[in-house]
């Protein structure tokens, strides 16, 4: 699905990312944990395209297409979704609209006519349902006004309306309770089977006891330093990173 | 070319056939003649002039022109949807007999004809110019009027319209619509009036429209621009306000190659209150200037400003909103902004603001911004697949929401919306 090979990029004249590898197969959930400044959120922004970045040498492909290469829309309409750390707000913009409006981009890429208001509804009604969502949050504009965890449920709404094959994490369960971070996990494994793939960027064990992950990865000073399964990240959250930085 | 200034009055004669010469329209007419000769055309070297020169106006031949019943029927397709009462239609100044609908005239409006207009000694506001030269113009040279009158006492849910057409096919044609609306006191009224330009040939809209709100009455004047690729207008908007009285106004301005607009509201009596609101989306090399004027002349009046733009193309727009507080308006609640949006590197905004406060126990805000799109909000938008035009276009819309959403006519609504959402598919990028 997603074949990252020694990706190095910066930002201005900062280097951040010096050389990750990553390879993710349809089904399966990643993990990536690491101190701050570690180039967590450096790569969730190269992966959907943000242009601050600049790539400055690896590959990065997508179900075999190169994804550098690629537009942020068409990245999206590819099947690849970023939910954001810090979703921001856009003043004016109904929720149901820019729902609709993606998703019937999305469909047009695939050469399908657009969604029907009827299924549309039926959609947005059932996947709000899943995340316990009040009716009233299409009708507002995205995310103005809403808390940092109404936000972070918004992002795993459109998570859930875009299906995505490849649905990149950053760092949602910050600032979020227990009982967000619940229903943000419900979402998350509402769509989890062998045609998705989740990368989940995370400061905190405590999302991956909600998502569990096939693999764990650490990524210190811009590369992934040591790789395991779900029981890394205990062995984190005991230890701290303290050891790996230093063999970084 | 002959100076235009002489031109205009020359042609004048031809104007005056018909109307008797001690009637108090021809003295007004005439009054209004001398007072536009001795002015002349405005000129950049004046403040208020300062960005927008009348040099098209000036050097182009514009002459008044016959009219195409087809025309006619066009502005037809300008009205709301389910229009039932007759609304105004003018066609190059001239109205058209055959527009009436089967509902006829609202009930409590009255037209008032123009002969009847006072004596010489006792001016109707019809018969009123300000110092303005192109209101000048208009009083000597339009041609058909209106004068309306509404009843006190009288709430009119349906929107009123008006229709300002300018059709220029083989020569560049001028026309003077002038209205005159008197409102009663406790009465309510809305109004639609819309601009459109036609034909090949330069076209200049000269127009006038002048309010009297009584007492408690209020006025909602929707002003569409519907555009023109050669349309000049010249809009000259005046409302005065009697005790309580509110005067609600929006300036839609979807298109057209060189407009001015001057909105005055007189707060002449306590209570009275006026919202001016405008939203103008300029594309390729219009020039669009918006002054306003608020003047507080007594106590415990309100007014509030937003105008909001979205600049493409190399188009230019000037907002300048000049709010007047006089010594005996204490407790005065005034608040203006103006908000622009730049959509392309070449579109340029001149915004001022123009407070003069001669109280001294006063509230007034004012405030402008001039910004780019959010890159933050436009890769947001990419980022869930949405394509970087329909994001830029998404965004604009969504800056003109607060706009709409102040529309309290559900028909106008509609009719506004669907103008605007055609307006931003048409707009050109530009190079940001």
């Amino acid at each position: 699905m997603l074949e990252i090979n020694q990706l190095a990029a910066r930002i201005e004249k900062t280097e951040i990312l010096k050389g990750l590898n990553l390879s993710i197969k349809p089904g399966e959930v990643h993990a990536i944990m690491g101190p701050n400044g570690s180039g967590k959120s450096t790569l969730a922004s190269v992966l959907a395209g943000r242009e601050s970045y600049e790539v400055t040498g690896g590959t990065a492909t997508f179900r075999g297409k190169d994804l550098l290469e690629m537009d942020p829309e068409d990245r999206a309409r590819e099947g690849l979704f970023l939910a954001f750390q810090y979703p921001i707000e856009l003043p004016g913009v109904g929720n149901s609209y820019f729902l609709k409006t993606a998703i019937n981009a999305h469909r047009k890429y695939r050469g399908e006519d657009p969604l029907d208001a009827y299924e549309f509804l039926k959609m947005l009604k059932e996947n709000m349902k899943v995340l316990e969502m009040d009716a009233t949050f299409k009708n507002r504009f995205v995310n103005v006004g809403f808390s940092g965890g109404e936000k972070k449920r918004n992002e795993i709404l459109q998570l859930l309306m875009l299906n995505p094959t490849m649905a990149v994490l950053d760092e949602t369960d910050s600032g979020l309770d227990i009982d967000a971070l619940r229903v943000v996990a419900k979402g998350v494994n509402h769509l989890r089977d062998q045609n998705h793939s989740f990368l989940v960027i995370t400061h905190y064990q405590r999302l991956l006891d909600y998502i569990v992950p096939d693999y764990v990865h650490v990524l210190v000073d811009g590369k992934i330093v040591r790789s395991g399964d779900k029981s890394l990240a205990l062995e984190l959250e005991a230890h701290g990173y303290g050891d790996l930085a230093q063999t970084a | 070319m002959n100076d235009p200034v002489t031109q205009y009055i020359a042609s004048h004669p031809a104007y005056r056939e018909g109307i008797p010469t001690d009637s108090a329209l021809h003295q007004a007419r005439m009054t209004a003649l001398a007072q536009f000769r001795a002015a002349g055309f405005p000129t950049t070297r004046m403040e208020q002039w300062k960005y927008t020169s009348t040099r098209l106006l000036r050097e182009t031949p514009f002459q008044h022109v016959t009219t195409h019943d087809e025309t006619f029927q066009l502005a037809e397709s300008l009205l709301l949807a389910n229009t039932a009462h007759t609304p105004w239609v003018f066609v190059n100044g001239r109205r058209n007999p055959l527009d009436s609908k089967p509902g006829g005239l609202p009930p409590g409006v009255k037209e008032v004809p123009l002969p009847s207009l006072g004596s010489p000694s006792d001016s109707h506001p019809f018969l009123n110019s300000s110092s303005r030269p192109f209101d000048n113009l208009n009083l000597a040279f339009c041609e058909d009027g209106l004068v309306l009158e509404v009843q006190p006492n009288t709430i009119i849910e349906e929107p009123l319209q008006f229709i300002f057409v300018g059709d220029a096919r083989e020569h560049p044609a001028v026309s003077h619509p002038r209205v005159t609306v008197s409102v009663g006191h406790n009465s309510q009224i809305t109004i639609l009036q819309t601009h459109l330009g036609l034909g090949e040939a330069p076209c200049w809209l000269n127009s006038v429209v002048q309010f009297q709100v009584g007492a408690n009455a209020q006025v909602n004047h929707h002003i569409l621009h519907r555009g023109g690729d050669q349309l000049h207008y010249v809009g000259d908007v005046q409302a005065h306000l009697q005790r309580d009285a509110r005067y609600n106004s929006t300036t839609w301005w979807l298109g057209g190659m060189w407009t001015r607009n001057d909105l005055d509201v007189h707060c002449e009596e306590p209570g009275a209150s006026t919202t001016l609101h405008g939203l103008y989306l300029t594309d390729h090399s219009e020039h669009l200037d918006n002054h306003t004027l608020i003047n507080h002349q007594v106590p415990r009046c309100q007014s509030q400003e937003l105008y909001k733009g979205a600049l493409g193309g190399k188009s230019k727009a000037v907002f300048n909103g000049r709010v007047v507080v006089q010594k005996d308006a204490q407790h005065t609640d005034s608040s203006q902004s103006n908000r622009n949006l730049l959509l392309s590197k070449q579109a340029t905004i001149h915004t001022k603001p123009e407070l003069e406060i001669y109280a001294d126990d006063v509230s007034c805000a004012h405030g402008t911004t001039v910004g780019q799109m959010e890159e933050d909000e436009l890769f947001y938008l990419r980022s869930r697949g949405i394509g970087l035009r329909d994001a830029r276009i998404m965004l604009t819309r969504a800056f003109c929401a607060e706009i709409l959403d102040a529309i309290p006519h559900p028909d106008i609504r509609q009719h506004v919306e669907a103008l605007v959402d055609e307006r931003l598919t048409q707009m050109t990028e530009g190079s940001s």
